[in-house]
C-alpha cells in the first residue's frame, strides 16, 4: 500500500471511520510486530507491545501530520515502546542473558508444529534470521542493518546472500512442497 | 527461485506469524474513546455545512464534465507524451515540442514530480533527460528494471508519429549507455475511461500499465491479475515473450493501430 493511501486512511480513521483502522492495521501490523520482535526477541511480549503501539498511535494521532510517513512513524513508536520494555525487563531481571535466541513463533501452543516462517528459516543461525527479517520483511537497507548489528556491511551482505542460499538449498520452491 | 521471489515468500510467511491483536485494540478504552469523540465532532460540524455540500457537489459535477472533455489531449488540445517508469507521467507539449505542463498518472508519479526541475517552456528532450536522471538516481530505472513504457497521443498524427519515432530512437541512446539491457516498449496511453482510471488508482498504477497487465491476463490463464500487478515491466515483457502473447496493447478503440514496435 502506498504512503499516500496510508495517509488517506489515517485521515479517515481520525474522523472515526473504523474500516480505515482495519485497513491501517492490515497494512502495518507485520512492520510493527517484527520491529518489536527484533528488539525483544520474544513473541509473547512482542504481542503485548504491539497492542500498546497501536493504542499509543491512536492517542498521538492529533500530533501526526500526514506527509506520507505513517509507516515510519508507527515503526518509531513500536521501536520506542519495545526499547522501554527491554530496559524494564533488564531492570526486573538483571541477571538474565542479554538476548535470548530469536524465536519466530508467535503462538506457543505447545505443539511441535513449526510455522511456515520457522520452517523456511530452520537452517539459518540467529543472526542470519535477523538479517533476513530486517531486510525482506521490514525493508531495511543492508547498510542500516549493518549499523544496527554493529557488523561490517560486507558481512551483512554476505550473510544475507548465504542465508538465501541455504534456504534455497533446503527449503525448495513453494510448488515443491 | 530468484532472490526477489524468496523475499516475497518470506514476507508472506512472516505475515502469517503476526499475532492478531486488532480486536483487543478495538475493545480498548483508547480506541472506543477515539471513535466516540471523532463521531461526535463530525456530527456537530456536519449540520451547518449541509446546504453548502450541495453547492460543492454541483461544482464538482461541472468540473468532472469539463475535465472529461479535455482529458484525451490534456490542456488546450496539446499532445500528451506518456511515460511509465513505475512513476507514471504525462507530459503535455505544444506543436513546437515544448513542454506545457507535467502530470502524474499514478501515486508514485505524484511523489516523483516533486523531484523534477520546473518543466514549463523547456524542450521535451530536456524534460525527458531530467526525468531519466532522477529515475536512475531513485532506482526506478536500473539494471533490474531497465524498461520504459511510452506512448504519444495528440490531435496531430504527424506530430504523434514524429515524437514516437524520436522516443524510440533517443531513449535507448540516452539510457542505454547507463543501464545494462535497457529497452523501450510502446504502451497505450490516452482515451482513459473513468472505470480504467478508478481501477488504476485502486492498484496505484498508471492506466498504461493497467492495460498492459489486463492484456496479459486476458491472453493467458497461467497468470492472474494479482500475480502480475507487482511485476516489473521487464518481467511482464518476459512473460509476453514466453507465452507468445501478441504485441498488441489493449484499451479503448483508437483511430490508429495500437501495436507497440518492440
Amino acid at each position: 500500500m502506498t504512503d499516500k493511501r496510508l495517509d488517506k486512511l489515517v485521515r479517515a480513521f481520525a474522523k472515526g471511520d473504523e474500516s480505515a483502522f482495519d485497513a491501517l492495521y492490515e497494512a502495518t501490523s507485520a512492520d510493527v510486530y517484527y520491529t518489536i520482535l527484533m528488539v525483544l526477541k520474544d513473541p509473547s511480549l512482542s504481542e503485548d507491545i504491539m497492542q500498546d503501539t497501536y493504542m499509543k498511535m491512536i492517542e498521538s494521532l492529533p500530533k501526526y501530520r500526514p506527509q506520507g510517513k505513517f509507516r515510519a512513524w508507527i515503526k518509531t513508536i513500536a521501536k520506542r515502546l519495545a526499547l522501554n520494555a527491554y530496559h524494564e525487563r533488564k531492570k526486573e531481571s538483571p541477571h538474565d542473558d542479554d538476548e535470548g535466541p530469536l524465536s519466530l513463533l508467535a503462538q506457543e501452543d505447545g505443539s511441535e508444529k513449526r510455522s511456515e516462517l520457522e520452517e523456511l528459516m530452520r537452517t539459518l543461525d540467529e543472526e542470519e534470521k535477523e538479517i533476513v527479517i530486517r531486510h525482506a520483511v521490514l525493508g531495511e537497507k543492508h547498510k542500516d542493518i549493518a549499523e544496527a548489528l554493529a557488523r561490517p556491511l560486507g558481512t551483512v551482505l554476505w550473510k544475507y546472500r548465504n542465508a538465501l542460499g541455504k534456504m534455497r538449498r533446503k527449503g525448495g520452491a513453494p510448488d515443491e512442497e | 527461485m530468484k532472490n526477489k521471489e524468496w523475499e516475497k515468500r518470506i514476507r508472506s510467511a512472516a505475515k502469517k506469524d503476526v499475532p492478531d491483536v486488532k480486536e483487543e485494540i478495538k475493545s480498548s478504552d483508547v480506541y472506543q474513546n477515539h471513535i466516540t469523540s471523532a463521531l461526535h465532532k463530525r456530527s456537530t460540524t456536519s449540520g451547518k455545512s449541509f446546504a453548502l455540500r450541495y453547492v460543492y457537489a454541483g461544482m464538482a459535477v461541472v468540473a468532472v464534465f469539463m475535465l472529461a472533455l479535455i482529458l484525451p489531449f490534456g490542456i488546450d488540445g496539446a499532445t500528451s507524451v506518456y511515460l511509465d517508469i513505475n512513476p507514471g507521467l504525462r507530459i503535455a507539449i505544444d506543436e513546437e515540442d515544448n513542454v506545457l505542463d507535467l502530470f502524474a498518472t499514478n501515486p508514485d508519479g505524484e511523489d516523483f514530480l516533486t523531484l523534477l526541475d520546473e518543466p514549463e517552456d523547456k524542450p521535451l528532450d530536456d524534460v525527458i533527460d531530467n526525468i531519466i536522471d532522477k529515475a536512475i538516481e531513485r532506482g526506478y530505472l536500473s539494471d533490474e528494471a531497465p524498461y520504459i513504457v511510452y506512448d504519444v497521443r495528440g490531435p496531430s498524427a504527424e506530430q504523434e508519429e514524429r515524437i514516437l519515432q524520436r522516443l524510440e530512437e533517443r531513449l535507448p541512446d540516452v539510457v542505454g549507455t547507463r543501464i545494462a539491457g535497457f529497452a523501450v516498449m510502446r504502451g497505450h496511453g490516452g482515451d482513459e475511461t473513468p472505470d480504467e482510471q478508478e481501477r488504476a488508482q485502486t492498484h496505484g498504477m498508471s492506466v498504461m500499465r493497467l492495460r498492459l497487465i489486463e492484456h496479459i491476463d486476458d491472453e493467458t490463464d497461467d497468470y492472474s491479475f494479482a500475480d502480475l500487478k507487482d511485476l516489473s515491466v521487464g518481467e511482464l515483457r518476459r512473460i509476453m515473450e514466453e507465452k507468445d502473447i501478441p504485441h498488441h496493447t489493449p484499451g479503448p478503440p483508437s483511430d490508429r493501430p495500437g501495436g507497440p514496435p518492440w
